[in-house]
């Protein structure tokens, strides 16, 4: 189905249909992409996917069989399943979850969540079908694992609030159980408030025939933290668009993520930090491993604004080659407009080093085994703090990539 | 940044600009605006055959089609391209001049007074010059010397009638008239600028340079230059550029198409020093120029210095076409923006062949409220095997009213090829200011000498002859001054 | 002519108070020591008397040569005759030794109403005294401590030291970093360096070095102020039992 039929079918069972002013916004929106009203040429949400490929699906949205569910697994673990974009509805002394209502409306009417040359961000607005809000309490120290499972054909377009309140530390983890051919369209803002520590693992790991594309807008107060890591190790089509904000002193954001790619497996990902307020520190950085006929692309860029002095930001890309088709794109830029910063960016792209290979084999290790090795090792380097099953899971995913070399 | 520093800088820049003055000469002019009349007066007046004006004609058309590019960071004024002059020569020159004799006076005082002496007695040692007055090239020393080894150095003008053959085929092979609204511009009025040949294994012995001044007022200056270095040839080139000192902008739209065939050669260094506008940004040079090399043959080097400190807005982007196997491709730039400068300035190097290698070392100065924009490509086509790129741009800020921009995009096609890419931004180093201080050096003096030690990278690839010249530009005497 | 006397001193940085009621006394002609333990406050006072701007002086005086200190800036300072020999000095991408101390010590010529050394002599005298303390002439090319050892950049500051000719210099922990040989190169061109006009402050963590340069008084800091003064009898003290004594 193309798009315009998409849009005017179903017009009526998006979330908010009702909303006359959200009717505008999605027309707007419709009649930019419909009318080629952009800037198609520089527009990064394009890259490595064209237009059609995102605006003709088959849009498919109905209430499901199966409920959500929350278990607290162990103390202060919240698991929640959700099917299909919903959340069950939950609240105790750390938490509160919940679908948003009619009554949210008002959040993405402040909410100016529009990079207006994003497409993806754009289609989540036109298309909007679920979201769920998740409150966490000031001091409260949980871990929270989203669990997302699509159904087949399933297209869901959600977008999610997170609050952290004051104090608060979590750690949240993302899983996504998607079956077949499903899209996951999924907005997040997440808000941090002073002196909270914030950290997001992300794993994807699903099948050929789903795409996911993440769009993430996180604001961070005075003294908070925020450490991101996406790992993919998705055969479907990925997005990894994420952006910070550093509003309050002393706050500290970290964007980072890994890929392995092969076959025709293709990867778009771009972080953005801006300074906003002085004595922050930034971090971004994205390695992947590509073979086959695979393409990826990392768009980094570091903003400093003018009163952002003491700014500290850092950017590295690092992409490994394996094939004489496959293909990788990066643009790490770095927009200054305060003096007092350190600022840097690293970029390299190329095959897998010669001088760890000729180490490695003057050592009686044979060439594949090397390979594989340094790319373990490349991947690995920067997997922190995470738990054993998360480990595991890296590795099986890890084995299984290199078995394919 | 303390203010000490700042004020330190800011005395570099309000150091009056030397070459502001204007030469009073009569001269004839086109009309004004752009159209297909205004073309043929141009082609007219330079005499030149039916093909180079039918060339133009078609390349007018295309421009008139042509949007104006937009990827660069920069806040430009609309142009109104019917309210320039596109030709304008001093009266004298209805008939070329045959030897100095017969050149105005009042144009070899101009630019004795730029340092650079046309006379016979007085040519600067080692350096053949082209100078090229508005829209017409004044002479061109040490010409008969460079002919007894086969090299062609003259105005484009001329060389349309003396060498058509090479004009034909190498006119726009590197910058296509339609690559973008800039290139077809210039190609359809470009008025002159330097054509040098380098035939076969000859070292050419000399610096060539060209000295572009633009004069008359309302007139914008389109300077094509064609460097050709056939097999096993090496040349070195430098242009420079100055401008009087006027309250409107100016538009200078320059193509400069190198070509390098096998084994050969070409090192090509500007001095841009163009009126960069006043302190609260009125007037100054649009310097919008496209340049370009291409390393057709195998084993054949270009190389780029530039070192960027006038104009109000530069757009610019020396680049390299690596198609030769085993070809290299160089950048050097310092762009230094002060007051309300913008600079957008990069290179793209573009590896096709096997082998091939490209470096690009950029540092980017900005003051006052400039932005200063790095603009980078790289990329590795698919048959660039072992292909290597490495990329440094470093950026200094001095307060903060100004931006420093880095966007460099790097694409890979290739598993064997390797690209390494590093950059920071940071501001003048305290620590080393308070070293130098301690040792007995002023403010300025530490600042200057950090500032061009940040630069000696750059600088340090110039020709001798002109090394010192644009460090004193960089507004930093003192390391060229000794030893 | 009062030499150098520091007279009720105090020193913080970002609120905190890092020299504490510090009273010292230097006449011409001496060499005086400090030793302390780590982060007792001696490069502070290294850097309060070169003018480094990073300090706040909440009270005190100090007198050199007549002036009052610290109404000078860095560079009137050090043209006065006050050298800091950099516990860890600076690398100076692209800026080369011969130029920057030309200028230097022109600077400070002007500054005497003597006449400028022009480039050429300058080049000779500053291979002259880079010889005398081993300093290859490839040395001289490089940049300023730019990937130079530790042991190198140290001499680099004794070089420098030579040709300005300062009254009145500060070694920080100039030994520290240096192994035996590099020590002994070092302390002779210090040695060598010494008359009766110029006076010496040397700030080191260990006797070692007092083995080389002979102290006419040592001091002992402690909490940024002076402990406890003597002779060099003081130095073999610490050397057998540390600072906790004091
Ligand atoms: N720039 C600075 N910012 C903050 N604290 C400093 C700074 N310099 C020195 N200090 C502090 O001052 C104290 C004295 O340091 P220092 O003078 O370097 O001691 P020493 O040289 O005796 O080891 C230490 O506690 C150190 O942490
Ligand atoms: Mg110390």
């Amino acid at each position: 189905m193309n798009f315009q039929e998409n849009f005017n079918n179903h017009l009526k069972q998006y979330i908010f249909s009702n909303d006359n002013y959200l009717l505008k916004e999605r027309q707007k929106i419709f009649n930019k992409i419909n009318l080629n009203k952009f800037d198609k040429k520089n527009n990064e949400s394009l890259k490595n996917i064209s237009i059609s490929d995102l605006s003709s699906f088959n849009y498919f949205y109905q209430p499901s069989k199966e409920k959500p569910t929350l278990e607290i697994s162990e103390k202060n673990v919240y698991q929640i399943n959700l099917v299909n974009g919903k959340c069950p509805d939950y609240k105790d002394e750390n938490i509160e979850i919940r679908n948003i209502l009619i009554k949210d409306i008002e959040l993405f009417k402040s909410n100016n969540q529009k990079d207006t040359n994003d497409i993806v961000a754009d289609l989540n607005l036109v298309f909007l079908n679920s979201g769920i809000l998740i409150d966490v309490n000031q001091k409260s120290k949980i871990k929270i694992c989203l669990n997302y499972k699509a159904e087949k054909d399933f297209t869901i377009f959600q977008h999610n609030f997170f609050n952290f309140f004051k104090n608060s530390e979590v750690i949240i983890e993302e899983n996504f159980y998607l079956t077949e051919n499903t899209i996951n369209n999924i907005y997040y803002n997440i808000n941090i408030e002073e002196n909270s520590k914030i950290k997001h693992n992300i794993f994807q790991d699903f099948a050929s025939s789903n795409k996911l594309l993440l769009t993430s807008n996180t604001t961070c107060a005075k003294k908070s933290s925020f450490s991101q890591n996406s790992y993919n190790f998705s055969k479907g089509f990925v997005r990894n668009f994420h952006n910070a904000k550093l509003n309050g002193v002393f706050s500290k954001a970290s964007l980072k993520g890994c890929f392995l790619l092969k076959d025709d497996n293709v990867c778009s990902n771009k972080t953005h930090i801006t300074h906003n307020a002085e004595n922050c520190e930034s971090d971004q950085k994205y390695k992947g491993i590509l073979n086959n006929i695979s393409k990826a692309n990392y768009y980094s860029n570091t903003f400093v604004s003018k009163n952002a002095q003491k700014t500290e930001g850092y950017q590295l890309s690092k992409g490994i080659l394996l094939s004489d088709k496959c293909s990788f794109f990066s643009k790490p830029e770095l927009r200054i407009f305060a003096d007092d910063v350190k600022c840097s960016h690293g970029s390299t792209i190329g095959p897998v080093d010669e001088n760890s290979l000729y180490y490695l084999r003057s050592r009686g290790i044979n060439k594949k085994q090397a390979m594989k090795m340094i790319i373990s090792s490349f991947i690995k380097d920067d997997l922190i703090d995470l738990d054993k099953k998360n480990i595991d899971r890296i590795n099986k995913n890890l084995t299984q990539y290199l078995s394919t070399i | 940044m303390n203010s000490e520093t700042i004020k330190t800088l800011d005395n570099f820049s309000k150091d009056k600009y030397k070459y502001g003055f204007v030469t009073e000469i009569d001269s004839i002019r086109s009309k004004k605006g752009l159209n297909e009349e205004t073309i043929k007066f141009i082609s007219k007046q330079k005499n030149e055959p039916e093909w180079m004006l039918s060339w133009r004609l078609d390349c007018y058309k295309k421009w008139l089609k042509m949007p104006q590019p937009e990827w660069a960071n920069l806040k430009i004024p609309d142009i109104d391209f019917q309210d320039i002059y596109y030709y304008s020569a001093p009266k004298s020159f209805k008939k070329k001049p045959k030897d100095l004799n017969e050149v105005d006076p009042k144009l070899i005082e101009t630019y004795n007074k730029l340092g650079i002496p046309l006379e016979e007695q007085k040519v600067l040692a080692g350096v053949a010059v082209d100078a090229v007055f508005d829209s017409v090239s004044v002479a061109t020393t040490y010409k008969g010397e460079l002919e007894k080894l086969g090299i062609v150095f003259c105005s484009i003008s001329e060389a349309v009638k003396t060498h058509p053959e090479l004009v034909k085929k190498y006119l726009g092979s590197v910058i296509p008239p339609g690559d973008h609204s800039y290139s077809a511009l210039n190609s359809a009025v470009f008025t002159d600028g330097s054509f040098v040949y380098i035939p076969e294994n000859v070292k050419c012995p000399m610096e060539l340079s060209t000295y572009f001044r633009i004069n008359a007022e309302e007139t914008g200056q389109f300077e094509r230059t064609l460097i050709i270095a056939d097999k096993g040839s090496y040349v070195s080139y430098l242009e420079g550029c100055t401008a009087p000192q006027r309250d409107s902008n100016q538009l200078h739209a320059a193509n400069v198409e190198l070509i390098a065939l096998e084994n050969a050669e070409i090192k090509y260094s500007t001095v841009q020093n163009w009126y960069p506008g006043d302190d609260e940004g009125k007037g100054g040079i649009y310097n919008f120029v496209t340049k370009r090399g291409l390393c057709k043959g195998k084993n054949s080097k270009i190389s780029w210095t530039q070192v960027e400190t006038g104009s109000a807005i530069t757009w610019k982007y020396p680049s390299c076409i690596l198609k030769g196997d085993n070809s290299i491709g160089e950048f050097y730039s310092v762009a230094i923006t002060n007051n309300f400068q913008q600079a957008d300035t990069g290179t793209k190097m573009t590896h096709i062949g096997k082998n091939t290698r490209s470096k690009i070392i950029s540092k980017g100065i900005s003051l006052g409220k400039s932005q200063n924009t790095y603009r980078g490509n790289v990329s590795f086509l698919r048959k660039a095997d072992k292909a290597r790129n490495y990329t440094q741009c470093d950026s200094l800020l001095v307060g903060n009213q100004c931006g420093a921009h880095t966007v460099p995009y790097i694409d890979s096609k290739n598993n064997s090829a390797i690209v390494e890419h590093e950059a920071s931004t940071s501001k003048i180093n305290e620590d080393q200011l308070y070293y130098c201080r301690q040792r007995g050096l002023s403010h300025e003096e530490a600042v200057s000498l950090i500032v061009n030690g940040f630069c000696k990278q750059v600088l340090q690839e110039l020709p001798m002859e002109f090394a010192v010249e644009a460090q004193k530009l960089v507004a930093i005497s003192l390391e060229g001054s000794v030893g | 002519m009062i030499f150098l006397n520091i007279n009720n001193l105090n020193v913080s940085i970002d609120g905190k108070k890092i020299i504490d009621n510090f009273n010292l006394n230097i006449n011409q002609g001496e060499i005086h020591a400090i030793m302390g333990p780590n982060g007792s406050g001696k490069s502070t006072l290294a850097n309060v008397l070169a003018g480094n701007e990073d300090y706040e002086i909440i009270s005190g005086k100090i007198i050199f040569k007549d002036h009052n200190l610290l109404d000078l800036n860095i560079e009137e300072r050090a043209k006065l005759g006050i050298f800091l020999a950099f516990q860890y000095p600076v690398e100076i991408p692209g800026v080369n030794i011969t130029p920057f101390l030309h200028a230097s010590l022109n600077s400070k010529l002007k500054n005497q109403k003597k006449e400028e050394i022009d480039s050429l002599s300058f080049a000779k005298l500053l291979r002259k005294k880079a010889e005398e303390l081993s300093i290859s002439s490839d040395m001289l090319k490089r940049s300023i401590n730019t990937g130079f050892s530790g042991g190198e950049k140290k001499r680099y500051e004794i070089l420098q030291m030579s040709v300005l000719n300062p009254e009145f210099t500060i070694f920080d922990e100039t030994d520290s970093g240096l192994d035996v040989d590099a020590l002994k190169i070092v302390t002779e061109g210090i040695n060598k360096f010494k008359n009766k006009n110029n006076s010496y402050l040397i700030i080191t963590h260990y006797q070692k070095l007092l083995d080389y340069i002979k102290p006419d008084f040592v001091h002992v800091m402690r909490n940024g102020k002076i402990v406890k003064s003597g002779n060099i009898s003081l130095a073999s003290e610490i050397e057998k039992s540390g600072y906790k004594n004091f």
